[in-house]
């Protein structure tokens, strides 16, 4: 910065310069400690895992629209539900089956997220259908399937966690009554 | 700056500045979090994420709904014969189907004579049923909604008819789920509503009402007012219907409003068939039409909803169709039980059990005056 025009003024502006420059990056990079100590914090208390919380609703919703093909007329699993509800012996079985396969083609496999790790996981998927949503949170299944990845085994346990909804839905089978739809994602080691 | 004189003290003071900045910033955000941030990272984004997922189910219900309706609708009207009637009506005289029922059919063609000559008359028209199916489709679309744990407004769409059986729903309101708004009920609460008896919580009306204009209240979505209804109401109208409210509350009962306030352009609509009732599709004749709905531009006295101190009130957890004589004579006496000035909170419409009236309607006026709690 030229402040002025005369050569003696012009060293004492740059000394001058120079030491506020020098003031100023030291108090930025004070500050910059200060607050990287204090996101350390924060920076634990992330939440995790979103993309896949915002997928597992695409799936839910993908698993009840699939179209299906009942006593001759195309539906969808949530229309198949629906007939369950009201016959559940003519087509539990046909629910059961339709739906393990199209819970079977949406399993994939993925690299472990965690760190060191290294190995290979298998997404599988559990649906349980509810005769209503309990206020403490629990599930009474009426009816339950899940891939085949997850059928018995152990599972691991990864950012939407085993036990835990990652998606949900309200079924309507008559004018008063509705089902509630869970689904949980799994994974599994290879 | 000119001299190397004023250059020094500015520079030093555009540094402490500075450093007095960074270090009230610093003191502020520490007081913000108290030293530690108790909220996640992400966690505005995830709510917001959620709220969409909210609006995805709510839309997939409806969707789903809206598809078995159809189905009851078609079979309900084939077994009706094409006709449907209006099961309630606001308008001053009810009327069922002109020719009535024979063996619990409706009548397409009737015989009737007149002196020595037989007058046949045509009582279906093959070109309302359309709008027969609309209407039905509306009623059993609205009990599928009603059932769904959160509020979602009925009676709120606007049908066209596309081809065969393609039906197109256009909103008239918004479902709305609330962001960010962990003070508020969550959904699944609000959905399972108390049928307890219990005073209005006011506070609950600071948070979620919005007055429509000056002077009037918005009690949607409170225990007042049943789900899937809109209730707005004039202040001192709705400070009757809170006391209504308490004396029900020491009967052991509970009351709920399931229509209220209309505005002109509502019954306007209402009117001229662009509502899911489709009055005048269904009843092109004016004459036959003011049967059923109140035409809002050929009256004197305007149409009492658009007062805003008239209600269709029920007890909570009944419907029209379930009230027995008694839960209607328990209302009716609830609702006109007397102030502290000794006169009755509301009068009834002698012709509609669930109608009542209060304040500045010429009804109300008019019961007062004649000393009675019920008058036509």
């Amino acid at each position: 910065m030229i402040i002025n025009k005369s050569r003696k003024g012009a060293i004492t502006s740059i000394l001058v310069d120079f030491w506020m420059y020098l003031v100023f990056v030291l108090v930025v990079i004070v500050f910059y400690l200060i607050f990287s100590a204090m996101s350390k914090d924060v920076a634990d208390k992330q939440i995790t895992g979103l993309e896949t919380k915002a997928k597992a609703y695409t799936n839910l919703l993908n698993y009840l629209k699939t179209p299906v093909i009942v006593d001759g007329k195309e539906t969808d699993i949530a229309g198949l539900i629906r007939l369950w509800h009201n016959e559940p012996d003519k087509y539990k079985e046909l629910l059961e089956k339709t739906s393990i396969g199209i819970l079977n083609d949406m399993e994939y496999d993925y690299d472990n997220p965690i760190k060191g790790t290294g190995n290979r996981l298998v997404r599988g998927f559990y649906i349980s259908i509810n005769s209503e949503k309990k206020e403490n949170g629990g599930l009474y299944p009426l009816l339950e399937f899940q891939s085949k990845c997850c059928e018995s085994g152990f599972t691991v346990r990864d950012e939407s966690g085993v036990g835990l909804i990652a998606a949900e839905q309200f079924v309507p089978v008559s004018e008063d009554k509705y089902l509630y739809v869970v689904m949980m994602e799994r994974a599994k080691a290879k | 700056m000119k001299s190397k004189k004023g250059a020094f003290p500015f520079n030093i003071m555009v540094v402490v500045a500075l450093t007095a900045l960074l270090i009230y910033a610093w003191i502020q955000l520490d007081s913000k979090y108290n030293g530690t941030f108790e909220r996640y990272l992400g966690e505005k984004q995830y709510d917001l994420i959620k709220t969409y997922q909210k609006g995805e189910q709510v839309l997939f219900y409806i969707d789903q709904s809206a598809k078995y309706s159809l189905e009851q609708s078609v079979y309900d009207l084939a077994k009706s014969g094409g006709i449907s009637e209006i099961e309630v009506s606001d308008a001053e005289t009810f009327a069922g189907h002109e020719c009535g029922k024979f063996n619990d059919a409706y009548v397409w063609y009737q015989i009737g004579k007149q002196g020595d000559a037989y007058a046949p008359k045509n009582c279906f028209d093959e070109n309302s049923a359309k709008d027969n199916l609309g209407y039905l489709f509306n009623n059993n679309l609205n009990k599928y909604l009603l059932s769904y744990p959160i509020d979602i407004p009925t009676n709120n769409y606007r049908y066209e008819f596309k081809n065969n059986l393609e039906i197109i729903g256009l909103a008239a309101l918004p479902i709305n789920i609330n962001i960010f708004k962990k003070e508020v009920p969550e959904d699944f609460s609000t959905a399972t509503r108390d049928v307890k008896p219990k005073p209005l919580d006011i506070k609950q009306l600071d948070k979620d009402t919005t007055k429509p204009s000056e002077g009037f209240r918005d009690f949607t979505g409170t225990d007042l007012c049943a789900k899937g209804s809109q209730c707005v109401l004039k202040e001192d109208a709705f400070q009757q219907l809170v006391k209504a409210q308490d004396a029900a509350v020491k009967k052991g009962i509970s009351i709920e409003v399931y229509s209220a306030y209309r505005s002109s352009e509502r019954q306007q609509a209402l009117w001229n068939g662009d509502t899911p009732e489709r009055y005048a599709q269904r009843y092109p004749d004016p004459a036959v039409r003011v049967k059923y709905v109140c035409n809002p531009a050929g009256r004197e006295i305007k149409c009492p909803h658009l007062s805003g101190d008239v209600v269709d009130i029920r007890l909570k957890g009944k419907t029209t169709g379930t009230m027995s004589s008694a839960d209607w004579n328990s209302l009716y006496s609830i609702m006109t039980s007397a102030d502290s000035n000794n006169q009755p909170l509301w009068v009834k419409y002698s012709n509609e059990p669930w109608h009542f009236e209060c304040c500045n309607t010429p009804r109300y006026a008019r019961a007062i005056q004649q000393g009675v709690t019920s008058i036509v």
